[in-house]
């Protein structure tokens, strides 16, 4: 991966309303840490790092973060990125210090490569159980994926942790035997009427037997009869 | 429908909706999802057909989640009763929804089918919804 520099400013206020303010303004509050230093708050321009963001997938991203007006610079990794949920923008960032030649642990995405048969020929259904995987590599060398090949996989296969090729310098820390990809059986249409009929009428039954409630605990109650009949004694 | 198995206590107060979703509002299981812009309460019944509605929508294949749960009991008191007497019985169960809420997640069909299964369900709320997939970036 190649290198991209950001220009960052030291953050004086922090708090919810100042870093409202910075929002407001264009700004983003961000945080860098780690490296046996004490953490320092910073202002990014908020488009400037998004689009960086959205060129390298977000996740594990490299910079180089250059104070402005000083000469300081210094390699960081995106750690946590908090988007907001409604209108999907970044909200704060993580940065974390690293050095370029010491190993660091990330989780990187695996992207799948084809159809599987058993999706194409059997009806089965592709699901993608565990989407990342926990490696660990020199900074320069974090892969922006790992590549799965599914095509071979028919009804009732998987594939794990074990199965993924990393590429060379990537070594995984995961659990080998994890599952990653499983192709399991379909539910047919006819099968999906005939169940929704089922859950229909269930649920028919259901609204009348509704009236019912569940079980209340009454576990404090009881223990204080026990003891009021064991003080009784 | 869904309701709790066992409570703790029958009757529930009826509680304030400020604020924004505090979990659930990512995808986390399917690579669609249906997500809350409104804050509301999702009866089992509106969960029940949304639930219906999906899997009609995605028909073949797909996998389903659903993201909410209705833990909260609504009570109402009979008709034509005169006020007092104490609290009415437990009628409905519903979930407590905020913004950002993610209500279901699908996984294992194209965006397209999942996109009119989403569409189908939503119309079972009585809250503001939104398509929401996990391929969808960051905005900038």
């Amino acid at each position: 991966m190649s290198e991209l520099t950001i220009e960052v400013e030291e953050r004086k206020e922090i708090g919810s309303g100042p870093s409202g303010r910075l929002r407001a303004a264009g700004s983003l509050p961000a945080v860098v840490y780690g490296g046996g230093k004490d953490p320092v708050p910073i202002v990014v321009d908020r488009k400037t790092v998004a689009e960086l963001l959205r060129q390298r997938g977000g996740a594990n991203a490299v910079f180089l973060l250059k104070m402005a007006g000083t000469d300081k610079s210094r390699h960081v990794m995106t750690r946590e990125i908090s988007v907001d949920a409604i209108s999907r923008q970044v909200v704060h960032i993580d940065f974390q210090r690293i050095d370029m030649t010491d190993k660091v642990r990330v989780s990187v995405a695996i992207a799948l490569e084809g159809v599987p048969e058993g999706v194409k020929t059997e009806g089965g259904v592709l699901d993608f159980i565990n989407r990342e995987v926990e490696v660990e590599c020199l900074p320069a060398a974090i892969p922006g994926s790992i590549a799965l090949d599914v095509s071979a996989l028919l009804i009732g296969d998987h594939l794990e942790v074990s199965d993924l090729t990393l590429p060379e310098g990537v070594e995984l820390t995961d659990d080998a035997p994890r599952v990653i990809v499983a192709v399991a059986h379909s539910r047919v249409a006819a099968e999906v009427e005939e169940a929704e009929a089922e859950a229909e009428a269930e649920a028919e039954a259901l609204i009348e037997a509704e009236r019912d409630e569940p079980e209340v605990i009454r576990r404090g109650r009881e223990s204080e009869e026990e003891e009021s009949a064991e003080e009784a004694d | 429908m869904l309701m709790p198995k066992k409570v703790k206590y029958r009757k529930k107060q009826r509680g304030r909706r400020a604020g924004r979703a505090k979990g659930g509002d990512y995808i986390a299981f399917g690579d669609y999802a249906l997500q809350a812009l409104e804050a509301g309460w999702v009866t089992a019944r509106q969960i029940e057909a949304g639930r219906i509605a999906v899997a009609r929508g995605v028909k073949r294949g797909g996998k389903i989640w659903i993201r909410v749960f209705p833990d909260k009991p609504i009570t109402k008191k009979p008709l034509e009763t005169r006020m007092g007497k104490g609290k009415g019985n437990p009628e409905e169960w519903v979930a407590v929804v905020k913004p950002g809420r993610i209500l279901f997640e699908i996984e294992g069909v194209p965006e397209e089918l999942a996109r009119r299964a989403v569409e189908l369900a939503s119309h079972k709320f009585g809250i503001k919804t939104r398509f929401l997939s996990r391929h969808e970036g960051i905005a900038v």
